[in-house]
């Protein structure tokens, strides 16, 4: 379970400069990075063992 | 037609953008043969630009078919997870892409969904980045590694 607000929080940094041109995908360590920052640092939130690094959405 | 690239990262992130403008737009992605027309290139480029995208799990096709199901966060088919802006709803993937949808569209609007425990429609109110109620709770299923194993049920 998360609270509402940092799922708010989560989806802002998320899903932040979708719309510019310039937007690049992450790397799944940068978006390991957005979930530990909003405090999902559980092992349910841990998407590195199956991406080996690669580019996540 | 003939000089867009077949396979290009330039030519891909074009379509990326026209199908959230689309969505942000309308609510809907565009239709493949539209699209292919905006982007100056055939639909058959545009299809094989959906599957690097969705590859690059940048957004999803929908199965048997040549159409965008998803493009994170926004859905394409209705969902609970409802975005309303204005006289525009939009459909979002889960109650986490619901916010995303207020995050990319960034203005105010309210997020709506059904409670998972008893069932009663919830509301959430975002104005100027602020949230309420700041209450509530949202319940996570497919752990984060497990997401892209099947993102439609995700």
């Amino acid at each position: 379970m998360v609270g509402v607000p940092t799922v708010w929080e989560l989806a802002r940094a998320w899903y932040a400069g979708r719309l510019s041109p310039s937007w690049s995908r992450r790397t799944a360590p940068e978006s390991q990075n957005i979930l530990a920052k909003v405090g999902l640092t559980h092992e349910f939130w841990n998407l590195i063992a199956l991406d080996h690094g690669q580019r996540t959405g | 037609m003939s000089d867009a690239p077949q396979q290009s990262t330039g030519f891909d992130d074009r379509v990326r953008l026209a199908v959230y403008r689309s969505f942000v737009k309308t609510a809907q992605p565009p239709h493949p043969d539209e699209l292919a027309r905006q982007v100056n290139a055939t639909p058959e480029q545009v299809r094989a630009s959906y599957g690097r995208l969705a590859d690059a799990h940048v957004l999803v096709v929908q199965p048997q078919s040549p159409f965008v199901r998803m493009e994170m966060p926004f859905s394409a088919v209705v969902t609970d997870y409802e975005v309303l802006d204005g006289s525009t709803r939009y459909h979002a993937n889960c109650a986490w892409d619901a916010f995303g949808v207020v995050a990319v569209l960034g203005r105010d609007a309210t997020v709506r969904c059904r409670c998972a425990d008893c069932g009663e429609r919830v509301a959430f109110r975002i104005e100027h980045n602020k949230l309420e109620p700041g209450d509530g709770l949202i319940h996570f299923v497919v752990p984060a590694h497990r997401w892209w194993d099947d993102i439609i049920f995700t």
